[in-house]
């Protein structure tokens, strides 16, 4: 059962990334642990090795642009910003999972077992 | 046989500005470096992204009581494996490569650009800096 609730999740990842740079820019440690405090018990679902190929595949998409800037100890740290095609595009799919959990929420979720 | 192996035995070994001094992270970089194509300075880049991220996560491990070697050990095992997490950006490397130059700088690379040159350039040029 897991495993699905895993799959379900990391359909969501691209939203719950962008939604976490729309708050403002970030790098992806940072990312990673606010994604952690959000999804609490579920955060296993956001491994690095998952993170990371996500972030480049929206850099290469357009929806975020990255930067170099020292970090705390001095070394280069590649920060994360959302586009103005990235804001369009988690409207939009914000919009979709609203249509989802609407759609859920007249129909299976009315199951009263 | 992968053949960026052939010319990568040609080049300069791990780059010593990445070096961190935690044995076991440093054991990590130079295994995904081994499986990443392409030019020295785009490597870099994508190392650098790791190390930092290995060195956060290694300094609140430490923070939170745990000795340094069990830190760097749990933070690596974390992260994945390094043989697959470096195959897998090759993709992105590829990306970068295609037309000779990052995409959003517009800043040439040149192989023999060191990291400080790279990186010096990137803070400086106006279209990189998104303010």
């Amino acid at each position: 059962m897991k495993s699905d609730t895993d799959q379900i999740l990391k359909g969501l990842l691209d939203t719950l990334v962008l939604n976490v740079l729309i708050r403002g820019e970030n790098y992806g440690f940072g990312i990673r642990e606010a994604l952690h405090q959000q999804l609490g018990d579920d955060a296993d679902v956001v491994k690095e090795a998952t993170l990371y190929p996500l972030l480049h595949r929206l850099e290469r998409r357009e929806f975020l642009i990255s930067y170099r800037q020292p970090g705390e100890r001095g070394t280069p740290r590649k920060y994360y910003k959302i586009t103005e095609l990235g804001r369009q595009y988690l409207q939009a799919t914000t919009a979709e999972w609203r249509k989802v959990a609407s759609l859920l929420e007249r129909t299976i979720f009315q199951n009263k077992d | 046989m992968r053949l960026f192996r052939i010319t990568r035995s040609f080049s300069q070994g791990f780059p010593s500005d990445l070096i961190t001094n935690i044995p076991t992270i440093d054991a990590y970089l130079h295994t995904i470096e081994q499986e990443l194509p392409g030019r020295q300075a785009l490597r870099c880049q994508l190392l650098e992204e790791v190390r930092d991220h290995l060195l956060e996560h290694h300094a609140q491990l430490i923070e939170g009581g745990m000795d340094s070697v069990t830190a760097a050990e749990q933070v690596t095992e974390a992260f994945g494996d390094p043989v697959v997490f470096g195959r897998s950006r090759s993709l992105d490397i590829q990306w970068r490569n295609a037309d000779g130059r990052s995409k959003r700088l517009k800043l040439p690379l040149h192989d023999n650009m060191n990291n400080a040159d790279l990186f010096q350039a990137r803070l400086y040029t106006s279209l990189e800096h998104p303010q």
